[in-house]
């Protein structure tokens, strides 16, 4: 499956999202099922790396995409002393709430190159509404390896689940 | 001002069980106790979503380390220098 090195929009008269696999269950449903009506719902936007080549149905197959969502995080209790310079309030971050390769195109470095297009996206987005960070939950150890190369830090561990984040100061000085 | 319609199909013993709830609580109507039950859900719904809260160290951490300029690391500098030559838009 050849991919068209450009992402886009989901669009699901467009996009094939039936066949998408990337072999984890959990993020086939999201795109299969969720994706769409996040969208149309104001939820979250998905960005899509179609292929070339379309599908017998006429739709062209999704062989990446990142799914990024506005969120906030707030202390659990106000700071002891109301002067220290610490922010009590919620922080405004931003979301990679989904991220996945399809199967057929993994090993040629897309899964690199959907992260550098949803940090530079949310960069984009910074510009006019500004966040701490870019905060991602791992579905595993294997995802979290991922995005530990890159430089995302442990913030806590979310049902098992460790949620990273990097800091928006950090992305400002790749593009 | 109410000026749009939901419409749905529900268990009949589950609707006698609503019109039950709703009298018991006094509402004008099931309507009433419906929309209001659903406007009280969503919300809830949508700001656990849109919100998390976490512990006070691990949150004094967090913004301490969005504070300080850290450097991106050679591997991410890498991937955006990547992504640049194979030209992806």
């Amino acid at each position: 499956m050849n991919y068209s090195k450009e992402f886009v929009r989901l669009d699901k008269s467009i996009h094939d999202r039936v066949t998408f696999d990337c072999g984890e269950a959990e993020l086939n449903e999201f795109i299969q099922r969720h994706a769409a009506r996040h969208m149309d719902a104001g939820v979250s936007t998905t960005m899509v790396m179609p292929a070339i080549d379309p599908s017998p149905n006429g739709k062209y197959p999704i062989c990446a995409f990142y799914t990024i969502a506005p969120s906030s995080i707030e202390r659990e209790s106000l700071p002891d002393s109301l002067r220290k310079e610490l922010p009590y309030y919620p922080v405004p971050v931003f979301l990679i709430a989904q991220m996945a390769v399809h199967s057929d195109c993994q090993g040629l470095s897309l899964g690199k190159i959907t992260l550098v297009k949803a940090l530079e996206y949310l960069l984009n987005i910074n510009k006019h509404m500004s966040a701490y960070a870019i905060i991602v939950d791992c579905l595993n150890e294997g995802v979290e390896k991922f995005y530990s190369k890159y430089g995302f830090e442990i913030l806590e561990y979310k049902a098992n689940r460790p949620r990273m984040f990097i800091p928006m100061r950090v992305v400002e000085q790749l593009f | 001002m109410a000026t749009t319609r939901i419409e749905f199909r529900l268990d009949e013993k589950l609707k006698a069980k609503v019109e039950k709830a709703s009298a018991l609580l006094g509402a004008k109507s099931t309507t009433e106790y419906v929309v209001n039950l659903m406007n009280e859900n969503a919300t809830k719904v949508i700001a656990q979503h849109e919100n998390m809260t976490i512990k006070d160290d691990i949150f004094d951490r967090f913004i301490n380390a969005c504070e300080k300029v850290d450097k991106p690391n050679k591997a991410l500098l890498d991937a955006v220098a990547f992504t640049k030559n194979q030209d992806i838009k």
